[in-house]
């Protein structure tokens, strides 16, 4: 699993640098996020613009993270592609997660 | 000029039973879709739920061994394309497939900790497809997802015979 990350401050940016998010890759991509969380507590942005496709153990995995996030920590994705968003809002999930379109946006959210 | 591809009636594709092939099935599905005239996104949804069906089919039916196949089966006919997803493996519980699950995908509660992480498949091919049924056999199981598309209604006159296109 292919990951990129950026301290912007003292939280994370991690971005996804596969263009898949299926079943053959939810368990090792809850694995590696889990390591990035596992240093202590810190909000995230999941950076998902490279991501061209997701699938329900994706989605899974992603709500996974979310579950997971330490307490007062947060979890913002940005930068979904079509194929993507049209996934999030299919299930209702867009709902459930704060979703922006940029990095920036993102970054900007979690500083408030 | 719309594309509405024609001369050809069935396409089989076959992968082995492991996660990491699934993704050629689905590109295929996408593939023909647009090919056939629908959206990028609806090429997109159509390719999700072919991904589905086959990982139900490697996680449930074969438990995950990779030694069997699945079979992609695309068939088109006036107005609708037919995803057959065929496995060998240990029947699902066909009541339980064939179930209605709209209305899964609803947020239930205000606790993340209480929407499910899993799920989902079915009730996304509920969602996109127009209809879909599982079958059992005593050779081979069937998962079939139909997807209905007006520009395929096209009578035959009006596509060109030598490209399959719209005239």
């Amino acid at each position: 699993m292919k990951l990129a990350q950026r301290k912007v401050g003292s939280n994370i940016v991690l971005e996804v640098l596969e263009n898949r998010l299926g079943a053959d890759k939810a368990v090792a991509f809850k694995d590696a996020v889990g390591r990035h969380l596992a240093a202590g507590p810190v909000s995230l942005v999941l950076d998902l613009s490279k991501v061209e496709f997701i699938d329900s153990s994706g989605l899974g995995a992603i709500l996974s993270i979310l579950k997971r996030m330490p307490k007062g920590c947060e979890l913002i994705l940005c930068g979904t592609t079509d194929p993507v968003t049209s996934m999030f809002k299919l299930t209702r999930l867009d709902r459930v997660f704060t979703m922006k379109k940029t990095v920036d946006e993102a970054v900007s959210a979690l500083s408030l | 000029m719309t594309p509405v591809p024609t001369p050809w009636k069935r396409l089989a594709f076959e992968i082995e039973s492991r996660l990491e092939a699934v993704p050629l099935l689905g590109q295929v599905a996408c593939l023909l879709c647009t090919t056939a005239g629908f959206t990028p996104i609806e090429g997109s949804q159509v390719e999700v739920c072919v991904v589905e069906a086959v990982n139900n089919a490697i996680q449930h039916a074969y438990q995950g061994d990779s030694e069997h196949s699945v079979e992609l089966e695309v068939t088109l006919l006036p107005g609708q394309l037919i995803f057959d997803v065929w496995d060998s493996g240990t029947p699902a519980d066909a009541a339980r497939m064939n179930a209605d699950h709209r209305g899964a995908l609803e947020i239930q509660s205000d606790c993340v900790n209480d929407i499910p992480e899993g799920g989902r498949g079915l009730p996304i091919i509920q969602e996109v497809m127009d209809s879909f049924e599982y079958t059992p056999g005593t050779e081979r199981n069937r998962f079939r997802m139909i997807k209905r598309h007006p520009l395929l209604l096209l009578p035959a006159q009006e596509l060109n015979p030598q490209t399959g296109l719209a005239l």
